[in-house]
């Protein structure tokens, strides 16, 4: 599953975010796509806004909010979540240094 | 200096203006410039249009519209409209009795395709006591009817097939677009006897749409064309046989898809068509509508309107 690989949201993009009690809207001002994103995949999103992580990192940082999904489980939503935003443009891995 | 109406004119002068070309319509914000020597258009056009007001010697239009006979060996045979915009032709011809419902789907097309200084939404637009509802909904949901029986009913109408919207002085509002409504097939008769006072014509059958006529907005409608709206409510309506009425609350982040499928121009626009909408979704209520009574349907919207 790559847990200690690090993701991101790329560096060029300028996201402009909404945020309703269903789901979160997201424009990229680069390639003027709209995003809908549930609020788990949007909270992943809002975490590597803030900084590159890896999923056990994103674990860590989530799990309080998902008491009820085991660790295994969390990482699996997690990379799920990560895998389909990855598709959409809005996160993709940080590429390994030398 | 007052404009003149349509109904101020009889026949033969409107249809002279019309055949010379020197008639330009005032429908909403848009400047139409029409041209055409059909009956099966004048006719028609004349009843449903007759409190929009003409400008006889305008400079400007939008839009550039004729009506026309197709040419060729099929004239004689099978005589056939086009709808001519900036001298073009971008549909296929159809029969001469579906003219008007050429010059109705060409102006819808014309306004979808260019208008582009709004955020255009397919949807209808009423209004009551001040209270706006956006009505997003695809073809075949039922919109029309639930805007036709609503209008009838005292609300005004803005639009019954575009929403359109913009910032004025950094407030998001909507403007007017009082055209006829287009109704199809067993909605037709559905108008005729919730409303028997209402107008409708344009008549045509065997459209690709199956058969199609319009109603004639409300005076009143067309004449605050002017005024402006701040939407309070999006509600998506759906017609569905035998249910009762239900109006259910629903989530602005579900709605705002829904509206980005039904946008003409979403892409166009760009990022203002995002903040336009979340603006539009910020300041609104959110609900889905299923309905198979019209009278229940405008009972409920009744009270929205008492109640906001």
């Amino acid at each position: 599953m790559g847990a200690m690989q690090y993701w991101q949201v790329p560096g060029n993009h300028s996201f402009t975010i909404k945020s309703w009690d269903d789901g979160t809207v997201i424009y990229d001002d680069v390639s003027g796509d709209t995003h809908f994103l549930d609020v788990f995949s949007a909270e992943i999103v809002s975490q590597l806004l803030q900084g590159q992580q890896s999923i056990i990192g994103l674990r860590d940082v989530m799990a309080a909010q998902v008491e009820d999904l085991d660790d295994e489980t969390l990482c699996e939503s997690i990379h799920v979540a990560l895998t389909q935003l990855n598709q959409s443009g809005l996160v993709h891995l940080v590429a390994p240094s030398n | 200096m007052s404009l003149p109406q349509i109904k101020q004119f009889d026949y033969s002068e409107l249809a002279l203006h019309l055949n010379t070309g020197v008639l330009t319509l005032k429908v909403g914000p848009f400047l139409v410039r029409l041209q055409s020597s059909l009956e099966q258009f004048i006719r028609p056009f004349q009843l449903l249009y007759q409190d929009h007001c003409v400008c006889l010697q305008s400079e400007y239009a939008d839009f550039h519209m004729s009506i026309g006979r197709a040419g060729g060996v099929r004239r004689w045979l099978k005589p056939q409209a086009l709808f001519y915009f900036d001298g073009r032709s971008p549909f296929k011809p159809l029969p001469l009795a579906h003219a008007y419902a050429a010059f109705e789907w060409g102006l819808n097309w014309c306004i979808s395709a260019h208008a582009n200084h709004f955020l255009i939404v397919h949807a209808a637009v009423v209004e009551k006591n001040g209270v706006v509802i956006i009505l997003p909904a695809t073809t075949g949901s039922g919109k029309s009817t639930l805007c036709a029986g609503l209008v009838s009913r005292g609300w005004r109408l803005f639009s019954d097939e575009h929403a359109m919207m913009r910032y004025a002085s950094d407030e998001l509002r909507l403007y007017p677009l009082a055209r006829p409504i287009s109704l199809k097939n067993r909605s037709i008769e559905v108008m005729q006897t919730f409303s028997p006072d209402v107008l409708i014509d344009g008549d045509a059958v065997d459209t690709v749409k199956g058969r199609v006529a319009h109603m004639r907005p409300p005076s009143e409608s067309v004449s605050r064309a002017s005024e402006l709206g701040k939407p309070q409510f999006i509600i998506q309506p759906r017609y569905q046989q035998g249910v009762s009425t239900q109006l259910q609350s629903t989530g602005r982040a579900e709605m705002m898809r829904h509206l980005v499928s039904q946008c003409f121009n979403y892409n166009i626009q760009g990022r203002l068509g995002f903040d336009l909408l979340v603006d539009l979704l910020d300041q609104s209520s959110c609900y889905q509508f299923i309905y198979s009574d019209l009278d229940d349907a405008v009972k409920v919207f009744d009270r929205l309107a008492l109640d906001a």
